[in-house]
């Protein structure tokens, strides 16, 4: 590797800028199929939690919080990057958000459902926010990289 | 004239691509940063040094199952002089088209 600037125009410098960014978030993405489906596990067990006993209820949301801290670090360690909800730029920036309140919706539906309906009112709630996060996970990863694609 | 708003500590291509990768993301560690620039952990270590005098990269260590992993990443100033740099690189390759056509 030259550490010569002569030898990059403008142009060619550019593109190895848009190219390393690139690479380096494809890396991120590619090795970790299995981040999406673990990551909506631990947000349904969150909201499965809340068919608990209230008494429970409290371990139940602290154990899928623990998975999900352990699962961010496995990731982290396992790929070598390190980039969370909103720093993958506007697109990604867009689903956190749209995730973040379709779960506040699921959160605020269950807790209503289970104290004024039935205590297994979270169990199929639990199921779709699972679903929701997974897709999340997903699409948060496809618009990380469109950010990447679309260049500097 | 216009040259002289490259930021030389950026300029130099294994430093542009190392702020390339870092801009992607929060941290990114040593041994991913050495492997996508594709040079070996003393040419990455000089550089990566130069970068941290220029305040432009963070470096932090952190130990895992007793083996220690150094993270980089960009600073607010070095997130900042990288766009900027940019912005000049893309200036400069719109004059060049320009006077080519």
């Amino acid at each position: 590797m030259t550490d010569d600037i002569e030898h990059l125009d403008p142009a060619q410098a550019i593109a190895l800028a848009r190219r390393s960014r690139l690479e380096a978030a494809e890396r991120g993405v590619s090795g970790a199929h299995w981040y999406a489906p673990l990551y909506g596990l631990c947000i349904a067990e969150m909201v499965a939690s809340m068919a608990l006993p209230e008494r429970l209820m409290g371990w139940g949301m602290g154990f899928g919080i623990g998975g999900m801290v352990l699962l961010y670090a496995f990731w982290r360690e396992r790929t070598g990057l390190s980039v969370t909800g909103f720093n993958g730029g506007a697109r990604a920036n867009r689903v956190t958000l749209a995730f973040a309140l379709s779960l506040a919706v699921i959160v605020i539906a269950a807790a209503a459902l289970r104290f004024e309906a039935a205590w297994w009112a979270p169990l199929p709630l639990a199921v779709l926010a699972g679903v929701v996060a997974t897709v999340a996970s997903r699409a948060w990863d496809a618009a990380w990289l469109a950010e990447m694609r679309r260049g500097l | 004239m216009a040259a002289l708003q490259l930021d030389p500590i950026i300029h130099a291509p294994a430093r542009l691509q190392i702020c390339a990768i870092l801009s992607a993301l929060d941290e990114a560690e040593f041994a991913l940063v050495r492997d996508q620039v594709g040079v070996s952990d003393s040419v990455l270590s000089k550089h990566v040094k130069q970068l941290e005098e220029a305040g432009y990269v963070r470096v932090s260590k952190a130990t895992l199952e007793s083996r220690q992993r150094t993270w980089l990443s960009l600073t607010r100033a070095g997130r900042f002089a990288f766009k900027a740099h940019m912005a000049e690189l893309a200036r400069l390759a719109a004059g060049v088209r320009l006077a080519a056509e």
